[in-house]
C-alpha cells in the first residue's frame, strides 16, 4: 500500500487472543476487526470495559502483534519507526518518571520523538501552558495530582505536533474543567488537520468532538457510523415541559408522556413536533429542552449496553 | 544517539532513586566502619615501630575494603540488571517510551548503560576510597592489581548484562539468580567432567563450555603476595575478553527476543 493513501489507519481482520501460561485458558480480546480512519478525521472508539479498545490501540502502536489480520499506519507497519514518528499517544493513565520535573519529562519524550533541541525548547513551555501546567513546569511529577499527570500525558502526546493522535481515555481522572480543555484541544487539533483516534467513555465529549463513531462490543465492531448521519438519522423527538400546568397538559393531547415529578417528557415524531411545540407555547408552557431521542447514548446502550467486563 | 543518551540518563537517575541501593550502601559502609577497630592495631603497631606489621595490616584492611565493595557491587549488578526492564514494565512507563520511534535494542541498551553507568561510578568511588587508604600507608601496587581492578569493572558489565538479558525471558527474581549460577557453573561442573558415566561427563562438559570463562585466581588478593609463580597475564586478559564477548552475545540474543516480544501489561 502506498504512503500517499488518505487512510491513516487501516485495520483488516485484526484478531487477538490472549492465552494464559501453559495455554490452559484463552480470551479472545478482538475478533476480525475492520477499521479505516481517513486523514483529518476524529474517530471515537467507544465500548464497555473489556471490549478490546486498549488491545486494538496497543496493536496500533506495535506493542502487540495480531494473531490474524493486518494493521497499517500511514501505509506502514505499526512497528516501523517511521510510522511511530508521526504518532502522538496518550495512555489511559499516563505513567511517567516521578523523579523528573514536568519540563524534563517533556524534554525526554521530545528527544525520544527525534525533535531537534531548538524545537523541544520552544514546544515544551508552549504545551505546558496550553495544558495549564506552565506554573508547575519545574515541579517534580511525583507531587502532581492525577489530573495534572493526565494533562502532562496529553502534553507529551502533542509535543511534536503529530499527524495522528491516539488518545486512550484522555479524560480519565480529569475534573469538568480538564475535560472541557481536552475537548477543546481535540477540536483545535482537528482544525490543524490532525487525525484523532479517541477511545472514550464520555459520550457527550464524543458527540461534541468526533466525526465518526465506532462502537466495539466483545472484540467486534457492533456499530460504525458518521456523527452526521447519526444526528440526522433519527425522527423521534423528546420535549421536556417544566412545571407542567393543567392547561399545558391539555395541549399535549394524545402524545406519549412520561412524568418526571412536576415536569413531563413528551415523545413525538418529527412531523408532530412543530405543531405540539406551538400548542404548548400558546398554553404558556415552560419548555426545558427539545432533542432527538436517538442520542449517541441510545445507540451505545443498544449496541454495547450490558456487556461490560470491567 | 540522542535517544540512547536520554534513555541511559533516565535509567541512571531511576537507579539513584532505588531504596535498595541505599540499603546496600549503608551495609557496606557499616561493614567497613566495623573494620576500623583494626585501625587501632595498625596505629599501635606503628607507634611501636613495627613497620613490617603495619604494612601487613594495612594490606589486609585494604583487601577487606575492596572485597566488601566488590560484594556490594556484585549484588547490585545482579539486582539492577534483573529489574532494569521489569521495573519499567511494572510501572508501565515503557508504553509511552516504546510508542515513540525507539528501536527495541536502543531501549534495552539504554536501560543497561544507565545501570552500568551507576555501577561503574559505584566501583570508582569504592576503589578510589581504598586507594586513598592505601596511599596513606604507602602501599604499592603491581600490574596484577590493576588487572584485578579491571576485572571488577568487567564483572559489573557481565553480571548486569547477563541478568538484564535473562530478564527478557525470565521474571527478575529468576534472572538475577540465573546469572549468578552461570558464574559459578564452571566450578560446579568441573569435577563431573571426569565422571565415568558418559552422559554425566557430556552434560558437565557441555555446561562447562556454555558457562562464561572463569578466572582461576583472585587477582587483587594475589597481587599482594610476595612471589607470583608464573603469572599468566595473557590468559587473564583473555578470560576478561571472553566474558565481555559472552555478555555481548547474551545481550544480542536478548535484543532479538525483545524485538518480537509483546508488551502485555496488567
Amino acid at each position: 500500500m502506498s504512503e500517499n493513501t488518505s487512510a491513516i489507519i487501516e485495520v483488516e481482520g485484526f484478531t487477538k487472543t490472549f492465552r494464559s501460561r501453559f495455554r490452559r485458558r484463552s480470551v479472545r480480546a478482538v475478533s476480525d476487526l475492520n477499521l479505516r480512519v481517513e486523514r483529518g478525521n476524529v474517530v471515537a472508539f467507544v465500548g464497555p470495559n473489556g471490549a478490546g479498545k486498549t488491545t486494538t490501540i496497543y496493536a496500533l502502536l506495535g506493542l502487540l502483534n495480531p494473531d490474524r489480520g493486518q494493521i497499517r499506519l500511514f501505509g506502514m507497519s505499526p512497528s516501523s519507526e517511521a510510522a511511530r514518528r508521526r504518532i502522538g499517544f496518550q495512555s489511559e493513565i499516563f505513567h511517567t518518571y516521578g523523579f523528573k520535573t514536568a519540563e524534563r519529562a517533556l524534554r525526554f519524550y521530545g528527544e525520544l520523538g527525534e525533535m531537534p533541541a531548538a524545537k523541544i525548547a520552544a514546544a515544551v513551555p508552549r504545551q505546558l501552558d496550553r495544558l495549564g501546567l506552565g506554573a508547575a513546569s519545574k515541579r517534580k511529577v511525583r507531587g502532581f495530582s492525577k489530573g495534572m499527570i493526565q494533562r502532562l500525558g496529553l502534553a507529551q502526546a502533542l509535543l511534536h505536533a503529530p499527524e495522528l493522535l491516539i488518545l486512550d481515555e484522555p479524560t480519565t481522572g480529569l475534573d469538568p474543567e480538564g475535560r472541557k480543555l481536552v475537548a477543546e484541544i481535540i477540536l483545535e487539533e482537528k482544525t490543524r488537520g490532525t487525525t484523532v483516534f479517541l477511545s472514550s467513555h464520555i459520550l457527550s465529549d464524543v458527540e461534541r468532538t468526533c466525526d465518526h463513531v465506532v462502537i466495539l462490543r466483545e472484540g467486534t465492531v457492533a456499530f460504525s457510523q458518521s456523527m452526521a448521519s447519526l444526528r440526522g438519522g433519527s425522527d423521534e423527538w423528546e420535549i421536556e415541559v417544566l412545571n407542567c400546568t393543567a392547561r399545558a397538559r391539555e395541549s399535549i393531547g394524545g402524545a406519549n408522556v412520561r412524568e418526571q415529578g412536576p415536569d413531563v417528557l413528551i415523545r413525538c415524531s418529527g412531523s408532530d413536533k412543530n405543531g405540539l411545540l406551538r400548542r404548548l407555547l400558546e398554553a404558556d408552557a415552560e419548555i426545558g429542552m427539545v432533542r432527538r431521542t436517538r442520542s449517541l447514548e441510545d445507540f451505545y446502550m443498544q449496541y454495547a449496553g450490558g456487556s461490560s467486563h470491567g | 544517539m540522542v535517544k540512547l543518551r536520554a534513555i541511559t540518563l533516565t535509567s541512571f537517575q531511576e537507579t539513584l532513586h532505588r531504596r535498595v541501593l541505599y540499603l546496600v550502601l549503608i551495609l557496606a559502609v557499616l561493614i567497613i566502619a566495623a573494620m576500623s577497630t583494626e585501625m587501632l592495631y595498625v596505629r599501635m603497631a606503628r607507634e611501636a615501630g613495627e613497620t613490617e606489621a603495619v604494612a601487613g595490616m594495612a594490606r589486609g584492611l585494604f583487601q577487606q575494603i575492596l572485597a566488601t565493595w566488590d560484594f556490594a557491587a556484585f549484588f547490585l549488578a545482579l539486582f539492577l540488571g534483573a529489574v532494569a526492564l521489569s521495573s519499567e514494565l511494572k510501572s508501565k512507563t515503557i508504553v509511552t517510551v516504546l510508542s515513540r520511534p525507539v528501536a527495541r535494542w536502543t531501549y534495552l541498551l539504554g536501560r543497561w548503560l544507565g545501570v552500568l553507568l551507576f555501577l561503574w561510578a559505584f566501583l570508582f568511588v569504592g576503589i578510589l576510597g581504598a586507594l586513598l587508604w592505601g596511599a596513606f600507608f604507602g602501599l604499592h601496587y603491581s600490574a596484577f592489581f590493576w588487572l584485578g581492578v579491571a576485572e571488577l569493572f568487567v564483572k559489573a558489565i557481565f553480571l548486569s548484562g547477563v541478568s538484564l538479558g535473562l530478564s527478557v525471558v525470565l521474571p527478575p527474581a529468576a534472572a538475577g539468580p540465573a546469572a549468578f549460577l552461570l558464574t559459578i557453573l564452571p566450578l560446579m561442573v568441573q569435577n563431573a567432567m571426569g565422571h565415568p558415566r558418559w552422559i554425566l561427563r557430556s552434560l558437565a562438559t557441555a555446561a562447562y563450555y556454555l558457562a562464561p570463562a572463569h578466572l582461576p585466581v583472585d587477582l587483587i588478593s594475589d597481587s599482594f603476595k610476595k612471589e607470583m609463580v608464573d603469572p599468566k597475564y595473557l590468559l587473564y586478559v583473555q578470560v576478561l575478553g571472553e566474558n565481555l564477548l559472552y555478555t555481548g552475545a547474551v545481550f544480542l540474543l536478548a535484543c532479538a527476543v525483545f524485538k518480537r516480544r509483546e508488551l502485555r501489561l496488567r
